[in-house]
């Protein structure tokens, strides 16, 4: 480690002796061209600057030097290491965890002031300065705003069922929770592929920790069928908010469950899975009939074709959640945006250079709406994509630019991009877009000083694991709730949910 | 007289040598000493804009501390550590002992050569590669082993996800990888054994056994001393990139070490001054084991320094 350091100071002098001589030139220029860093957190890489027409063409538009660091592994421990060394990047993006933190440190730049000056931005969230829900002790400093219902998207997420397994097997598609379970339990023990091996497994899906999903995502729809939602559910009833786990819903779904999973129709593995990759594989094997995921990992280029390929008797339909005793279907939570979110915010080193300032909030509303917002969906006009009849239709090199996500700083309309990028998909996104999902508020709930919400989370995860697979007799769930209150002072976030909801408006 | 120019000598020959060492000397007072005033942020509130030395103290000085050891999971997490811990440790050094010995008593030069290679390469590759493996033979929907129960009518067994097994998975996925190259170092210490022992030994009728337990084992006494010696300084490390990769909800109640937690608190919460306590924490204890476990060991002559 120590010599790793010794050659990276090394490189870091003679590169720096071979920049230094490539320096004064951009300094000669009588308008200081800025040099705008955004930091973005993805676990796909990045693109080349050098083949990236999207940057070429904002920094000729702008006159500015933008650097996208699409930064895939460690985002957390590499922003915070640049934030403490006074390198904060001009435009972060933040988790809701990181939020606090770095709010309470005043890194972070309060937007409110700056936001009306910006024309295109207003356009696009004219409400977003009188929304209280907004507002963090007064204070905006997302730079997302909230895209009116006919471009918002929900989720991506729904179950998918093999119709040929279930035509196979005589059955119809399920539409209550034990429907559910009976198909689930026929494609385990069927054999339903027809290869004369017990190798099929009824119901899977991503169930383990994976990034930027809660464990048991896998369940959502089950969870759903009893109206809560898996881990980290804040829900709002009758004027009061509760946290989902502690609802004697909870404890009914966690009741089905254990019953589903000791029928042996759940893939074993449920709990381990946490890449799509691990689900693909199960697709292509035909091990799997009916399962939680998500289209864009699915029957998005290229999986669509893989799925061909692989399995080309299949036919994957989505299908709605199923509906649970009181009558409740709903595929998932949906995390009402709030003051807490993941998000893009400013440094607040910034105020102390209006010019540059000034720079960077051109760029960003630049690209939040209209011509500027075109060109980091779906690239150059006229190279990869042109209007005809006043519709965007992409070329065939659209292609090229596959990374623009990375440039999407300000958020894309979703409704449009999908169908503009992906309109073979265009009936799954559809399908998933319009289910019922439950309004949780866990972007309202703040850390109490003291505590940590990774204790609470873990043990939420691990004692709910315990109850599905029987491990922990159901009977002992009001001692479970009574250790979140005893042990890990729920009653505390309880009494900052309540609070900040309050300010929002909307408890 | 005579004594100061023994000293004057003595002196002048130990200047050669410190000059010598100066290069070292400073290379660990920058990249070793001097990194460590960090430790201040154990007893401070850290804010990453204030910077080390401007952020305020922790009031009381013991806050982060307190915040660890009154943690629901403190004990368990203690435990676990050292449980896995001192599991790889016996394992490891048993295996790696015992590969040592068989290498060093095969006779067929090219079958040495080629199991030790074979047994040593494991020790490159990075545990995601290993899990991979590790999946493949014992998942309980596509694994290997499960497969074969499951076609053979039996019940499959959850390798992977119950508390039972997971520990020894971690033993024995920590022994295939890294006990060919522990073999490696006694295998080394085997070889500067005088020969003439054993051809006396040979000599007196010892049995190949004996031979082993009587003039092997013996001889290489301090190597196998110094190793422990070396292995307790890290106890309080049970493997994290091992751990972090294998584990899932089901197993956190055996298998969350210190390290996994700390890494969850401080990505999860920037909480900085806990996870540099609870840091300190486990220096301190790995460091009064070694010097503890040295003082045994001078008992018998074999220590370190």
């Amino acid at each position: 480690m120590k010599r790793i350091l010794l050659v990276m100071v090394c490189l870091a002098l003679v590169a720096g002796m071979v920049f230094a001589q490539a320096a004064p030139e951009a300094n000669a220029k009588e308008d200081e061209v800025y040099k705008i860093v955004y930091y973005h957190n993805s676990s796909a890489g990045g693109q080349d600057p050098a083949k990236d027409p999207i940057l070429k063409a904002l920094d000729e538009k702008l006159g500015i030097d933008l650097s996208v660091e699409v930064i895939t592994t460690d985002f957390e421990s590499k922003l915070n290491l640049e934030v403490s060394s006074g390198n904060a990047p001009d435009i972060m993006q933040l988790k809701s965890a990181q939020f606090k933190t770095l709010e309470e440190q005043g890194v972070l730049l309060p937007l409110e002031d700056y936001l009306p000056t910006m024309k295109n931005f207003m356009q696009r969230y004219p409400d977003i300065l009188d929304d209280p829900t907004l507002r963090y002790n007064g204070h905006l400093y997302f730079l997302n705003g909230r895209d009116d219902d006919s471009q918002r998207i929900k989720a991506y997420s729904s179950l998918w069922v093999r119709k040929d397994w279930l035509d196979k097997l005589g059955l119809a598609v399920p539409t209550t929770l034990e429907e559910f379970k009976n198909v689930a339990i026929a494609f385990a023990t069927q054999d339903p592929d027809g290869n004369g091996i017990n190798d099929t497994f009824g119901f899977c899906g991503m169930g383990g920790n994976a990034e930027n999903k809660d464990t048991m995502y896998a369940w959502n729809p089950i969870f759903g069928a009893f109206g809560v939602g898996e881990l980290n559910d804040w829900q709002i009833q009758d004027g009061k908010v509760f946290f989902g786990p502690t609802s004697e819903r909870y404890k009914e779904a966690l009741v089905w469950i254990r019953d589903f999973i000791a029928t042996g129709a759940v893939d074993p593995d449920i709990m381990l899975i946490n890449t799509y990759d691990q689900i693909r594989e199960k697709v292509y094997r035909n091990q799997v009939g009916l399962m939680y995921m998500t289209w864009a990992e699915f029957v998005k280029a290229p999986f669509n074709t893989m799925l061909a390929e692989m399995t080309p008797d299949a036919q994957w339909i989505q299908i709605a959640p199923p509906v649970g005793p009181y009558g409740d279907s709903f595929d998932s939570i949906y995390n009402v945006p709030g003051f807490l979110q993941s998000g893009r915010c400013l440094s607040a080193d910034l105020a102390n250079n209006p010019e540059k300032l000034q720079k960077v909030l051109d760029y960003l509303d630049y690209i939040v709406y209209g011509e500027g917002l075109n060109l980091v969906c779906y690239g150059i006009e006229g190279t990869h994509w042109n209007y005809v009849d006043g519709q965007i239709v992409t070329t065939d090199k659209i292609g090229e630019v596959s990374y623009s996500w990375m440039h999407q700083v300000m958020g894309r309309l979703e409704k449009e991009y999908m169908s503009i990028k992906f309109p073979y998909c265009a009936a799954e996104v559809q399908f998933a877009a319009n289910l019922p999902r439950i309004d949780s508020y866990k972007n309202f709930v703040t850390i109490p000083a003291s505590r940590n919400l990774t204790d609470l989370n873990r043990y939420v995860d691990e004692e709910t694991v315990r109850f599905m697979y029987g491990r922990r007799d159901i009977s002992e769930f009001s001692d479970f709730v009574n250790t979140l209150y005893k042990t890990y002072g729920l009653g505390e976030y309880e009494e900052i949910a309540a609070e900040n909801l309050k300010n929002a408006g909307l408890l | 007289m005579k004594d100061l120019v023994e000293r004057k000598r003595i002196k002048s020959h130990q200047i050669q040598l410190l000059l010598l060492a100066v290069p070292g000397i400073l290379f660990f007072a920058a990249f070793s000493y001097f990194p460590m005033y960090g430790i201040l942020i154990a007893f401070k509130n850290f804010q990453i804009k204030k910077g080390i030395l401007k952020s305020p103290w922790a009031d009381p000085w013991y806050k982060y501390f307190k915040q660890f050891f009154e943690n629901p999971y403190c004990k368990q997490l203690l435990t676990n550590t050292v449980v896995i811990s001192v599991g790889k440790i016996v394992f490891n050094m048993f295996f790696s002992l015992s590969l040592a010995i068989v290498l060093s008593e095969l006779k067929v030069k090219w079958l040495k050569k080629s199991v030790q290679t074979i047994t040593y390469l494991p020790h490159f590759l990075s545990w995601v590669i290993v899990y991979g493996i590790i999946y493949a033979l014992f998942s309980e929907s596509s694994g290997l082993i499960n497969v074969a129960l499951r076609s053979a009518g039996k019940p499959t067994i959850p390798f992977l996800t119950s508390d039972g097994s997971f520990r020894m998975l971690l033993y024995f996925s920590d022994v295939w990888k890294e006990a060919g190259w522990g073999a490696i170092i006694y295998l080394a210490a085997i070889a500067g054994i005088d020969p003439g022992l054993y051809e006396a030994a040979a000599v007196d009728g010892a049995s190949r056994w004996q031979r082993i337990w009587r003039v092997t084992l013996p001889s290489i006494r301090p190597t196998i001393i110094v190793m422990l010696i070396l292995k307790l300084g890290t106890v309080m490390n049970a493997g994290f990139d091992q751990i972090y990769i294998l584990y899932n909800s089901q197993v956190y109640a055996s298998s969350d070490i210190i390290d996994t937690w700390v890494y969850r608190i401080g990505l999860e919460q920037l909480n900085y001054s806990l996870a540099t306590a609870v840091g300190l924490f486990k220096s301190v204890i790995s460091t009064i084991l070694v010097l503890s476990v040295n003082k045994i060991a001078r008992k018998w002559e074999e220590s370190l320094w």
